[in-house]
């Protein structure tokens, strides 16, 4: 087991006039894969947006601490040069720029905030390659403008596309999987598992036990109304698919 | 401040010096005329329906002078310093112009100049009667009080009428306006005529060679022959104390084509007026206007096209992006006269505002007097959208740089529309730079050569 990579200690955060996360504990050490499962509204997103540094959420308690420094300190941009890397449950349209412009100006910001030299467009497109190749996606659509017109579930194989190309240390991967057919969903989990590293982890928000099958989690948690009310090994994703989020509740709350 | 009253007794010096030059009689009236016209019609105010947004008091209280030929002893221009304007493209020709003067110890040696493309004074010079016949065929549309001033100083410009070949080349209108005191206008006009099958490119390019102020009210004149294909850019990019006030007219006759893409970078004061009339049937015409706003820039678009014959499509996108205390209009009519049956016109103006203070005012109308068309037209106003600088931000990129990078995809739509990629390539540089973190900007967005 390796250093915790994440470490969210006792936090609290929300929008004016309403706390959302209500003392979230949470540690990722590197190389592993954590589920976080939880019912509608729980605050699944709120908790990956605000690991993401968005700024409609305020944290009101608590810190978190990613690689062991402090994630407040840091804007979104400069999450990500740390490494940190987010795959949204709604990925956004922008039209005019194309995926390829898109990419090469991510991972060369990126790599600029690091120090590191630019890559060359020779150098970035074997890199873009070999990321498409991962998730199967047709190279073709680095010329189309990002996500414009793609289908819900191009759009999430196009997150674990950019995921690949950027490489991070650490992926949150919001409900990639809602809206992918059987396929695709193979696809997406066997490109996750070949990004799997001794120094990096995963944190996969889902509401299907079915994911899990493929991307196997090291430990699941359940988020309810704002706090982890349950962690466990795999086969709490089991216990919940079979009984419900109430039932495991009530047995956490006993 | 000078009074308003004395700038025409300056304009009637200035017209005096010019007619003491060697000119034909029939020339010479036409000056005078238009003078008088100047006067009888009188400056526009904003109380004219046509220029409610735009206010030209900055030009009546300054005494801008029309200095003659042989009389612009420009600043010591090399032919190396015109390099950095050039576009740079296969077959580009380049034609100079210094405050309205052609010079062609500038301009790309007469040999290579293709048959029929000359400056307007010379055209005077050797076929005066030509020129004659071509400005009474351009001057069928109503003229403002602008155009009859540059009327009566009509002497210099370009004159462009290539015969038909497989390979036209691309001519690059520069139009070097000096700072000088008192400061400078020029009154230039550009003749262009497409033969019946022709083809032609023409790159109007206004540039500033100092920080001062300048006046450039300039005519460009297209007449577009039957199945003939024109493209026209005008790339104005002149220094914020610049005014320049214009009008483009094209005249499509059956079966044409005809692209108008003015593109508004530069100038303080900037009224561009696009004429363009359908006057033969099949005939399309794309109008492809860009205009971007900084600072106290003040940039106005004003468009009326007419359909006048049967079956004509005309394509009208005007993209503008407006930061800081700028402020941009667009004023665009359709006009689909009685008989043109079956017109396709579509008018759009999107707008992006990056501030507060920044202010556009739209107005898209439609005027149709036939049945049986097809006619649209919208406007939009809007602000960047944060949800996608937000996700452009978790990628990596900071604020600002995500925030010009959504602003120049938005000004892109219009770039896209332009199929020459030397222009796209110079007008994204110019764009850039205009923006924050213009030069990381730029590598971004650089379009593999
Ligand atoms: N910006 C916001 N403004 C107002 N309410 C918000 C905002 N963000 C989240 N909420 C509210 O906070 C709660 C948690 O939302 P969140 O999106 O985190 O839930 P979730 O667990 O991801 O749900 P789902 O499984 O449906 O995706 C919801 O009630 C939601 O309406
Ligand atoms: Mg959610």
């Amino acid at each position: 087991m390796g250093e915790p990579l994440l470490q969210i200690e006792d936090l609290h955060a929300g929008i004016p006039g309403r706390e959302i996360l209500r003392g979230v504990n949470l540690t990722l050490p590197a190389g592993q894969v954590h589920a976080l499962m939880g019912p509608n509204g729980s605050g699944k997103s709120t908790l990956a947006q605000v690991l993401a540094g968005r700024e409609d959420y305020t944290i009101t308690q608590g810190r978190i601490l990613f690689a062991g420094q402090d994630l407040a300190a840091l804007k979104p941009h400069e999450r990500a040069a740390a490494g940190l890397f987010l795959a949204f449950q709604y990925p956004v349209e922008i039209p005019g720029v194309t995926g390829m412009q898109f990419l090469r100006a991510a991972v060369n910001a990126v790599r600029k905030q690091r120090g590191e030299p630019e890559l060359d467009p020779v150098a970035m497109l074997k890199r873009l390659r070999e990321a498409a190749k991962l998730v199967d996606c047709n190279p073709d659509t680095l010329k189309r403008p990002v996500n414009e017109g793609f289908s819900g579930g191009e759009k999430k194989r196009n997150e674990v596309f950019q995921l690949a190309a950027l490489a991070p240390r650490l992926a949150v991967l919001d409900e990639t999987d809602s809206g992918l057919d059987i396929d695709a969903l193979q696809v997406v989990a066997k490109g996750v598992n070949a990004l799997r590293r001794p120094d990096r982890a995963f944190l996969v928000i889902t509401h299907y036990q079915r994911l899990l099958n493929y991307i196997v989690p090291d430990v699941v948690h359940v988020l309810v109304e704002g706090r982890i009310v349950k962690s466990g090994d795999r086969t709490l994703a089991l216990d919940l698919e079979r009984e419900g989020y109430a039932a495991v509740e009530e047995k956490a709350a006993v | 401040m000078v009074a308003v009253a004395e700038q025409p007794d300056l304009y009637d010096r200035d017209l005096q010096r010019l007619q003491r030059h060697n000119a034909p009689d029939w020339l010479c009236d036409w000056r005078q005329r238009q003078m008088q016209r100047f006067r009888t019609l009188g400056w526009p105010t904003m109380k004219d329906e046509p220029w409610r947004f735009t206010s030209l008091k900055p030009v009546m209280d300054t005494p801008y002078t029309c200095v003659g030929p042989g009389e612009a002893h420009a600043a010591a221009i090399t032919p190396q310093a015109l390099e950095a304007w050039k576009l740079h493209q296969e077959g580009e020709r380049i034609l100079v112009f210094v405050d309205g003067h052609y010079r062609a110890d500038l301009s790309s040696p007469p040999a290579d100049l293709p048959q029929g493309v000359t400056s307007l004074a010379q055209a005077l010079r050797d076929t005066p009667e030509d020129v004659q016949a071509v400005l009474r065929r351009a001057n069928t549309v109503a003229m403002d009080a602008l155009a009859a001033l540059n009327g009566a100083f009509l002497l210099d410009g370009a004159c462009l009428q290539p015969a038909r070949t497989d390979t036209p080349p691309l001519l690059h209108l520069l139009y070097l306006a000096t700072s000088a005191a008192p400061p400078r206008v020029s009154h230039f006009q550009n003749l262009i005529v497409v033969p019946e099958g022709g083809q032609i490119t023409v790159v109007e390019h206004d540039v500033s060679l100092g920080a001062g102020r300048h006046w450039c009210n300039g005519i460009t004149h297209l007449l577009a022959g039957p199945n003939s294909h024109a493209r026209y850019y005008l790339l104005e990019e002149s220094n914020p104390q610049a005014v320049n006030t214009r009008l483009i007219h094209a005249h499509l006759d059956r079966d044409s084509r005809v692209e108008l893409h003015p593109a508004l970078l530069g100038g303080g004061l900037v009224r561009n007026n696009i004429h363009g009339v359908l006057d033969g049937e099949g005939s399309h015409l794309l109008v492809n206007g860009l205009f971007v706003g900084r600072g106290q820039q003040h940039l106005d678009n004003h468009m009326r096209i007419v359909h006048a014959r049967p079956r004509g499509e005309s394509h009208q996108f005007y993209q503008g992006v407006l930061g800081e205390e700028a402020q941009g209009v667009f004023a665009g009519r359709i006009v689909v006269q009685p008989g043109a049956q079956q017109t396709d016109a579509k008018q759009t103006n999107r707008n992006l505002l990056l501030s507060d203070e920044a202010r556009m005012n739209t107005q898209p109308q439609l005027e149709i007097h036939a049945d049986d068309v097809k006619c649209t037209h919208g406007a939009t106003v809007g602000r960047l959208d944060q949800e996608a600088v937000y996700y452009l931000q978790t990628r990596g990129l900071p604020l600002e740089l995500a925030q010009a990078l959504m602003t120049y995809a938005f000004a892109a739509q219009g770039l896209n529309r332009m199929n020459i990629a030397a222009v796209r390539r110079h007008l994204m540089r110019q764009l850039s730079a205009k923006l924050p973190h213009g030069r990381e900007l730029a590598q971004m967005i650089e379009e593999p050569v």
